[in-house]
């Protein structure tokens, strides 16, 4: 809602500065959020007093002048035929800046003009911005002192943009902003008295009207003007309304516009002439109506549409816009004005619905005042009357629906209630002045007049209040009139418990705090994927995957935010390709999410999708880096496997990492695994395949996991001590040449089947794969450690029983003993 | 063995000595070991001892340990020097260039987000809040109409919805799980629930999905007043102890009393610059007395209990603190954003 100062000035005599009031009305929950000063660059064009007048020596049409500033006294020439002495005046001193009308600066200069100095300049009203006059200089009121500046007294307008919150469709007019600011300063509120007096033939005579039961519209107040003269508006008129960013078209247009944002009550006028069928039917549409509004936008209009007909013909869309072939145009003499209250979902829904919100629908679906259609309509004759020179036909044409509210709502509060909810004491009195003030009015309760100490008030509400309905809606009046800067802090005395974090927060800052420690960076996705990227990572939809069907948005910002997440990996794979194109040596990235799924409906209540939390890390490009020596080790699946080691020492949760049995088809079919704790299946790690780096970019070798985070808590451990020995230890080195795919896991199993005592664990020391070794080979070497529980082992022991293994080792078929 | 024989010694040892290299340790045990160790020179005399007379023994003894005391003497100095002379070498060797930099894996990083998510989480857990995740996907009843949002409603345009079905939505706010929470447990209640929501809304200072942690307290004699005193705890907590609170009228569905909470701008100590429009102030995040109906819709008696609720965006709280100027960083996952935290 945009607010003219000057507009409320009128209806409230209010004199604080415009900061206060920005400050007031944002303290009352009328938030201002922002202020347009279109004077601003006046700011230094004064009041000025024409001291002497004479003609210009070399100039028959200027004239030299001697202005008094407030200071000085000061030469100007003047072209101006109306300057006179004992003029006050609108004077640009030298140094001020005034906008062209091509849209340039002119900067006021020290001049001569034919010979004569000039020091500023005598203004005309649209030289400052103040009208469309230029033939003369505008003249001032006398009393007005030499050296105010003009935007200090008012010649201008400021407007203020104030956030109306949907409950407070009082404070879409100007009558609403002043009832506040009356209220907060103690003020009396000017509201206009309309009078007009009303001659010729009855208005019923002239056009009938019908309205649809149930139809939505419950109130409807019609009147007949004649004989007016469309003309443009006043400038007072044409002002205001360029104030609240409304574009004056002519007089009876404008006036509609006045009244709608002085009072809120929206008015249409229809051109009488171009009614035909001297009906006016309120009706609901039927199907394929079609309706051209004045904007020019054809509408297809529904059965739950409602209408303003002339007899059956639609002329205009109710409480929305007007039609085209009524509109009000320069040639109108006639006109029908409507006041009326709609439904306000009716409007709401078809306002959506054709995707046109105006200032009228905008209030009508917020709820406007029940008790306002004759007033407004009363207003607006008068103004029209004063400056179209309508002549007012007798009575009205009006319809009153038996549902329409007829009598003020009650509403009680009781004041221990209020210090209950708000926390402060109030008096009965207090009460009744801060309600009072915003128009509430005090009704007797049970009977009696109400006591001076009375523990419970009641209060009839007026119309433009439609919000208060309830106690608890009058305490917030008590508390937001009080001012929340007046109520206490205060601190809850809260009983002490047991609380924890829950299981998935807890372990997802483990997992943060552990990741981030081994070098990778927390990622925050939106959570919407493109469908696009899913595909190219998990591929087209099949029935037996989930994951290849993501539920898509019904309403999305974009085909590219067009569905809910599956998995992580999409926007980090995304993600790991915007990041290569920053030329960074290295991508690592994880993120703690979730993947969201359809399900069965648990209960009615329930929303039909499951949302699975999910862990996910990508790493590509130099990993350990290491400057000193300049062999920095690049991004493998041992990095990636060491990651997730890691974290499962961290977490307490050991992991299994196995050939899987469904391999992934974004991962590189031979360097992906399979993870596991215990037998749960957690997700999978390995190679993004290359078709599927490709597809996102990807130049560097990367290497993601994904593994369910709630499986992952789940499989938590609690570690239990076991007992080690503190005898000394002897290691053995055993070298062994083996296939090439022949795995590091089926050569330990071999060396563990088989019972050695003492022997304590094998380690894997190195690996070495090259040009040393027969093609399709490779070398393990690893350390066997012996150790007794008890004793401290001799050479000749442990040597035995390496023998025994080694004997052992040799006879194996797939192992080589070097 | 005459008194010859100890002054070879002695001029043996002492020539060996001056050969041995007394800036090693490692020598001058060496020599030690020759003269003084088990099988050593010095210790050798001693043996001879079972071959003389007992009158000769007394004379014998005292110029051995004589001569053990002088060598002994020696030996003790020269490995002070071996000592001093090796830390010596440790210390001027191996000049190490201490602004190289570290090896291994590069540092990484918390998402600032989460980083005040987690702050606050445990801001309020040490005052005995339960913690609630809640759900992305909310039906109608808990995202709206359980909290006082009829359909058809004109408030429902503060929040502008995605839906993925009909009545099931993202939810654009964390106050569905005020609901949900109040149908599980009976009060007194307190509760926090951080989350993502979201809106049909992009810009540079609005994303389609952001951050909220939303709160909620009930109980028998709780006012606005008390809202006001643990928000202003909570802002002070966050944002330093010089931060000063304001608590404006507003509107949601499910509170009322309803307020906004201002903090003093965090940029200009509120007297009022660029970032807060010149005000002063800047808006931190939504909050009020829950509204009888939401009790009622759970089923909780509002004459006896009473609450407030607030909800506030980390984005912006994130934004504040680190200045980032645009929303749209938080999720770029961009590691030139994300390592400067
Ligand atoms: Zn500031």
């Amino acid at each position: 809602m945009i607010v003219s100062i000057n507009w409320l000035k009128r209806l409230v005599n209010i004199e604080a500065s415009v900061e206060e009031i920005e400050e007031k009305l944002t303290a009352l929950g009328l938030e201002v959020e922002g202020r347009e000063e279109p004077g601003k660059i006046y700011a230094k064009v004064m009041v000025a007093k024409v001291l002497e007048c004479g003609a210009h020596p070399d100039s028959d049409h200027l004239s030299l002048t001697k202005v008094f500033d407030g200071k000085q006294e000061l030469q100007v020439v003047c072209g101006a035929p109306n300057v006179a002495a004992g003029q006050t005046v609108a004077f640009a001193p030298i140094g001020t800046e005034l906008p062209l009308p091509d849209g340039g600066v002119l900067k006021l200069k020290k001049a001569k003009i034919r010979g004569q100095e000039s020091h500023g300049m005598i203004c005309a009203e649209d030289e400052i911005g103040l009208g469309d006059a230029h033939e003369g200089i505008m003249v001032l009121d006398d009393d007005l002192e030499a050296g105010t500046p003009l935007v200090d007294l008012g010649f201008y307008d400021v407007s203020l943009e104030v956030n109306v919150t949907p409950n407070r469709p009082d404070a879409l007019s100007h009558i609403g902003i002043a009832r506040e600011l009356a209220a907060a300063y103690d003020l009396k509120l000017q509201l206009p008295s309309p009078s007009f007096s009303e001659s010729g033939a009855k208005a019923e005579d002239i056009i009938k009207l019908k309205v649809e039961a149930g139809s939505g519209c419950t109130r409807y107040v019609g009147r007949v003007i004649e004989n007016v003269k469309i003309a443009p508006s006043p400038a007072w008129l044409q002002s205001l309304l360029r104030a609240v960013g409304i574009t004056p078209i002519s007089n009876v247009v404008d006036i509609t516009n006045f009244v709608l944002m002085e009072l809120g009550q929206p008015l249409h006028s229809f051109d009488l002439d171009r009614l035909k069928n001297g009906v006016i039917t309120v009706r609901n549409a039927k199907k394929g109506e079609v309706l051209t509004t004045i904007d020019h936008q054809e509408h297809k209009l529904q059965e739950s549409d409602l209408l303003i007909c002339d007899g059956d013909a639609p002329a205009c869309v109710a409480g929305v816009m007007g039609g085209v072939e009524s509109e009000i145009s320069e040639t109108t003499t006639r006109v029908f004005l409507e006041s009326a209250w709609f439904d306000p979902t009716t409007v709401r829904k078809q306002s959506k619905r054709i995707g046109l919100s105006t200032d009228s629908s905008y209030r009508f679906e917020r709820h406007i005042d029940p008790f306002m259609q004759d007033f407004a309509s009363r207003y607006a004759c008068q103004l029209i009357q004063e400056i179209a020179g309508g002549e007012i036909r007798v009575g009205t044409v009006e319809y009153t629906a038996p549902e329409h509210q007829s009598v003020p709502r009650r509403v009680s509060v009781r004041l221990a209630r209020i210090e209950k909810v708000v926390g402060i004491q109030v008096s009965a009195n207090q009460v009744r002045k801060l309600l009072s003030g915003i128009g509430l009015v005090e009704e007797s309760c049970c009977g009696g007049a109400p006591a001076a100490n009375a523990p419970e008030l009641v209060f009839s509400i007026p119309g433009f209040r439609p919000d208060l309905e309830r106690e608890i809606d009058l305490i917030e009046e008590v508390a937001r009139l009080v001012g929340y800067e007046e109520i206490p802090y205060a601190m809850p005395s809260f009983v002490a418990e047991i609380n924890q974090l829950p299981q998935l927060e807890q372990i997802g800052r483990k997992i943060r705090y552990a990741l981030s420690a081994m070098g990778l960076h927390e990622c925050l996705s939106l959570r919407f994927s493109s469908r696009t990227a899913v595909e190219q990572v998990f591929g087209p939809a099949q029935d037996d995957d989930l994951r290849t069907n993501p539920v898509p948005l019904l309403n999305p910002l974009s085909e590219d935010l067009g569905v809910l997440p599956v998995s992580l990996l999409p926007t980090l794979l995304r993600s790991a390709g915007e990041n290569e194109k920053s030329r960074t040596p290295s991508v690592r990235l994880f993120e703690v999410g979730k993947g969201i799924f359809p399900t069965e409906k648990a209960s009615a209540k329930d929303s039909g999708f499951q949302e699975i939390p999910l862990v996910a890390a990508l790493i590509s490009g130099v990993w350990e880096n290491d400057a000193v020596s300049a062999k920095p080790a690049t991004a493998d699946f041992a990095a990636l496997k060491g990651v997730l080691q890691s974290l499962s020492r961290r977490l307490r949760t050991p992991l299994r990492f196995a050939l899987p049995a469904n391999p992934e088809s974004f991962l590189h079919p031979h360097r992906q695994a399979a993870v596991y704790a215990g037998e749960v299946h957690l997700g999978s790690c390995g190679e993004v395949h290359p078709t599927v780096a490709e597809s996102f970019d990807l130049r560097l070798d990367t290497y993601v996991f994904e593994l369910d985070l709630q499986k992952l808590a789940d499989a938590e451990t609690t570690p239990v001590y076991t007992p080690f020995s503190r005898q000394v230890t002897v290691t053995r080195d055993v070298s062994v040449e083996v296939d090439e795919k022949f795995t590091h896991e089926q050569v330990l199993e071999i060396m563990q089947s088989i019972k050695i005592r003492n022997l304590v664990e094998i380690q894997l020391k190195s690996t070495y794969m090259g040009e040393k070794l027969e093609e399709g080979k490779k070398n393990l070497v690893y350390q066997f450690v012996y150790q007794s529980p008890d004793r401290t082992l001799t050479d000749d022991e442990v040597n035995k029983a390496h023998t025994r293994l080694r004997n052992f080792l040799a006879k194996s078929a797939s192992i080589v003993l070097r | 063995m005459n008194e010859q024989n100890f002054t070879e010694l002695l001029s043996q040892f002492n020539t060996e000595l001056s050969d041995t290299d007394v800036s090693s340790t490692v020598a001058v045990d060496a020599l030690r070991v020759k003269f003084l160790g088990r099988k050593g020179l010095v210790t050798g005399l001693m043996r001879n001892m079972g071959a003389l007379s007992a009158e000769e023994r007394p004379a014998y003894g005292k110029r051995v340990n004589e001569l053990k005391q002088e060598v002994e003497a020696s030996l003790e100095a020269a490995i002070e020097q071996a000592r001093l002379a090796e830390l010596e070498r440790k210390l001027n060797s191996g000049w190490t260039d201490i602004s190289l930099p570290g090896n291994g894996l590069g540092s990484g990083s918390l998402h600032p987000l989460y980083e005040i998510r987690e702050e606050i989480i445990d801001f309020f857990m040490n005052m005995g809040f339960h913690v609630e995740t809640g759900r992305d996907i909310e039906t109608d009843w808990y995202n709206f109409e359980a909290l006082n949002t009829p359909p058809d409603h004109p408030s429902r345009d503060m929040q502008d919805t995605f839906y993925v079905a009909d009545k099931v939505m993202l939810r654009t706010h964390t106050s569905g799980t005020q609901i949900h929470y109040m149908e599980d447990n009976k009060p007194p209640l307190r509760m926090i629930a951080p989350g993502h929501v979201y809106r049909v809304d992009s810009d540079a200072t609005h994303a389609p999905m952001f951050q909220q942690v939303e709160g909620l307290v009930v109980d028998k004699d709780i006012s606005f007043a008390h809202l006001k005193g643990l928000l202003f705890l909570w802002a002070q907590h966050l944002f330093g102890d010089k931060v000063k609170t304001r608590f404006r009228p507003s509107f949601f569905p499910f509170t009322e009393p309803s307020a906004e909470m201002d903090i003093s701008c965090v940029f200009c100590q509120g007297k009022g610059c660029r970032r807060c429009k010149n005000t002063g102030w800047m808006e931190i995040g939504g909050c009020g007395s829950v509204d009888p109906i939401v009790l009622k819709n759970v089923n909780i008696d509002p004459e006896v209990y009473t609450g407030f609720a607030f909800g506030f965006g980390l984005d912006r709280i994130a934004m504040l603190r680190y200045a980032i100027p645009e929303i749209g960083l938080l999720t770029s996952n961009d590691q030139r954003f994300l390592r400067q935290f």
